[in-house]
């Protein structure tokens, strides 16, 4: 289809031959070659930044699931172990293993420590009696 | 004329579609206006209200701790497991399914067969029913972890994930059973929410409660949150931790106590109390019949009752003290006055007055000692109406103590323009008033620690988790009761003599420790019937060691079985308990030579 408009300007000048030296050229070739490298370097850093800041999510996602995983598991042995420490259970032990133990009497326990494994002994704690610990009835002069 | 060119045409066809697109143009612009300017908010409202989500978090309600920090009630991790049967492939996976759950949990195998059937009935609007497919079912609520980890495998093995679903739940738990089951109440859970029923967990509910956490996100259309776009977290708060002035050991020793007596006595109600005189702090407490609060078949009304708090009943002998200590306070008698007690029978306005023995002459340390009836009343007689009154009220019987139970009684002391003549006979010996073993308790501390008496503690202080703020229940200053030391000291004198040979109380006495107490035996006295016949409560309250208490105890037994006598049921419980508390607590002995070797 000729979509030539209608009137042609014949005043129209023909182009002017191209001046420069072949520096020039090569310069806004390299700079048109910066600018794009450029552009695309930015693209590139945007999506490998987006795709890192996806996986890092995703990373936090999966370790706030498994602290949750784990915050449960550590409540649920906490209350586990509190069961174990309750009076009834250590008097139903005794019971099972015939074990004859018989509370210390008065003044006989003044420091309570405990074993560790290489037979080094914690640091000597004081006796029930003797904590300090607020409106327990525990605080006696001996 | 020229004839129209092609170009000519091609101009007209150009103008002519631009004046056809210009108007659509236009359209679509001031269709933009309106969508992208003037209807903007209320467009991205409807957007966002279909890709973004709300989820409603909930934070962990409070623990309860003795003062030491051992826990008395907690939340459990638990799984609620759910199916969607729709999701199952043929029913060779259903049956497969309902095998795998009726391992695991308490169901049987017909019973999940039937429960994962993948259509359910429905009915419809007009009434007609339809068969859809059956998006959900419970399988099991409150879970352990095992058990949903166990069956979380099982069912990855077996290919059968895709139709169960977990949510992680809290379920409340009392880690230590019965013990102080009666005041910290229990809760039971109503619509996924814990609603409290008793004790503290009903008067602290408000410390107690978890708030509620919002979090608002886009979402894909799996339901995953996007990373960008709306994101907004509000943090539920955990409820406040709330710990106790108990002391675990010495609640299991007079629990374990109390199992014993009521184990023997086999009494309608058994009521026990240790308390640190100088503070108040309640130390143990403890009531049979009780409950675990696990186990919902313990559940009784006699049980699941707060009824230390709330129960009143006539003390009998051991509110002597109280008048006596006063009449000697205002110098009324000395310990050496004597005091005819008429031979064990003592007519006054024709009612007859009796002891259990007959004495002739007592003195008041006699009295006390030998706790006659006949000689606190006429001390009572002495003092006069509006002092015996005074005496009372002064130690706090008819007022609440104001620990924090949903219910407590306030006792009741008629006022002096209620008595009739016989009252100031009645009273002063524990007949015609009634006190709770709570005001008891507290009236005896009065009694141990110098005369000046404490308000009764229950809370030790109340601990935000998300702060880590302690707030400590502050302690009210003790009102000194007695105008004169050495009144409340000789008074002491007298109740250390209940317990020394001769005295009411001998059970009671702890070899090498000074015990001053008293025992009571009160007939039971009930409305509208009047005092029945062979029913008694039968108490006793001490402290011990008497000169430098490191507590004070009451053992109350409502109906005993066998005997009645408080010096024979009462007492030894006093006796048991207090001896191995002292031990716990590591207090020396007044005399140590006189201590026995323990077994």
């Amino acid at each position: 289809m000729n979509i030539q408009p209608g009137k042609l300007k014949n005043s129209r000048k023909p182009r002017a031959a191209r001046q420069g030296s072949i520096g020039e050229k090569l310069f806004t070739v390299f700079r048109f070659a910066f600018i794009i490298a450029a552009v695309a370097g930015l693209l590139n850093s945007y999506i490998y930044l987006n795709q890192k800041i996806t996986e890092t999510e995703r990373a936090i996602r999966s370790t706030e699931r498994e602290l949750t995983r784990t915050e449960r598991e550590i409540a649920q042995l906490r209350i586990h172990r509190e069961r174990l420490c309750s009076r009834p259970h250590i008097n139903a032990m005794i019971a099972r293993f015939h074990l004859n133990l018989v509370e210390p009497a008065v003044g006989q326990v003044s420091h309570l420590a405990l074993l560790m494994p290489d037979r080094t002994a914690t640091p000597l704690q004081p006796a029930v009696a003797l904590r300090t610990t607020a409106g327990n009835g525990g605080t006696r002069r001996n | 004329m020229m004839a129209a060119t092609c170009n000519d045409n091609i101009r007209a066809r150009i103008k002519l579609l631009s004046c056809m697109l210009l108007p659509i143009a236009i359209g679509i612009l001031v269709r933009l206006y309106f969508v992208q300017v003037k209807y903007h908010e209320e467009y991205l409202q409807k957007a966002r209200a279909r890709y973004t989500t709300t989820r409603v978090t909930t934070g962990k309600r409070g623990e309860i701790y003795d003062v030491n920090g051992h826990l008395l009630v907690s939340n459990i991790p638990c799984v609620t497991i759910t199916c969607a049967p729709a999701n199952l492939a043929n029913d060779s996976q259903r049956r497969k399914l309902a095998y795998l759950l009726s391992r695991r949990f308490d169901r049987s195998y017909e019973e999940f067969y039937r429960r994962l059937n993948p259509e359910r009935i429905r009915r419809n609007r007009d009434g007609s029913l339809s068969r859809v497919p059956n998006l959900y079912c419970m399988i099991e609520r409150n879970a352990s972890l095992a058990a949903a980890a166990e069956l979380r495998e099982a069912a990855k093995k077996n290919r059968l994930s895709g139709a169960l679903f977990y949510e992680d739940d809290y379920m409340r738990t009392y880690p230590k059973g019965s013990m102080l089951s009666n005041i910290l109440g229990y809760t039971n859970v109503v619509d996924d929410t814990d609603v409290p029923q008793l004790g503290l967990e009903k008067e602290l509910n408000r410390e107690i409660t978890a708030s509620e956490g919002r979090m608002r996100y886009e979402r894909t259309r799996d339901g995953i949150p996007l990373n960008y776009g709306l994101h907004e977290y509000q943090q539920s708060r955990d409820g406040k931790n709330i710990y106790l002035t108990i002391s675990e050991p010495i609640q299991a020793i007079l629990e374990e106590e109390l199992d014993v007596t009521y184990a023997k006595w086999r009494p309608r109600t058994l009521y026990a109390a240790i308390a640190d005189p100088k503070t108040g702090n309640i130390l143990a407490i403890g009531q049979r019949p009780t409950f675990n609060p696990n186990i919902r078949s313990t559940f009784t009304p006699e049980a699941a009752r707060t009824r230390i708090a709330e129960d009143m009943f006539e003390p009998g002998s051991i509110i002597k003290p109280f008048t006596i200590g006063k009449a000697l306070d205002w110098k009324f008698v000395t310990p050496d006055t004597r005091i005819d007690c008429d031979k064990g029978v003592w007519i006054y306005l024709n009612k007859p007055l009796r002891d259990s023995h007959p004495y002739d002459v007592l003195t008041v340390s006699g009295v006390i000692q030998k706790s006659s009836n006949i000689g606190t009343a006429k001390v009572a007689l002495l003092l006069g109406e509006s002092r015996v009154y005074q005496a009372l009220t002064l130690f706090g019987f008819g007022r609440k103590t104001n620990l924090p139970f949903p219910i407590e009684a306030a006792g009741k002391v008629l006022p002096v323009k209620e008595w009739d003549g016989l009252s100031i006979t009645r009273f002063p010996i524990g007949y015609g008033v009634q006190v709770t073993p709570l005001q008891m308790i507290r009236a005896y501390c009065a009694l141990a620690n110098g005369g000046r008496m404490p308000e009764l503690r229950i809370i030790d202080r109340i601990e935000d988790p998300q702060t880590g703020t302690v707030t400590v229940m502050p302690h009210a200053e003790p009102v000194q009761l007695f105008d004169r030391p050495e009144a409340h000291r000789q008074l002491i004198e007298m109740m250390m003599q209940v317990t020394q040979p001769g005295g009411t109380a001998v059970r009671a006495a702890i070899p090498g420790y000074e015990v001053a107490g008293k025992t009571g035996t009160s007939r039971k006295y009930i409305p509208g019937h009047g005092y029945a016949s062979g029913k008694y409560f039968s108490s006793f309250v001490g402290f011990v060691p008497a000169r430098r208490p490191a507590l004070v105890m009451l053992v109350t037994l409502d109906e005993p079985r066998g005997a009645y006598y408080a010096s024979t049921v009462a007492a030894p419980t006093f006796q048991a308990t207090a001896a191995r508390v002292l031990r716990h607590l590591n207090i020396p002995p007044d005399h140590p030579e006189k201590s026995t070797k323990h077994d």
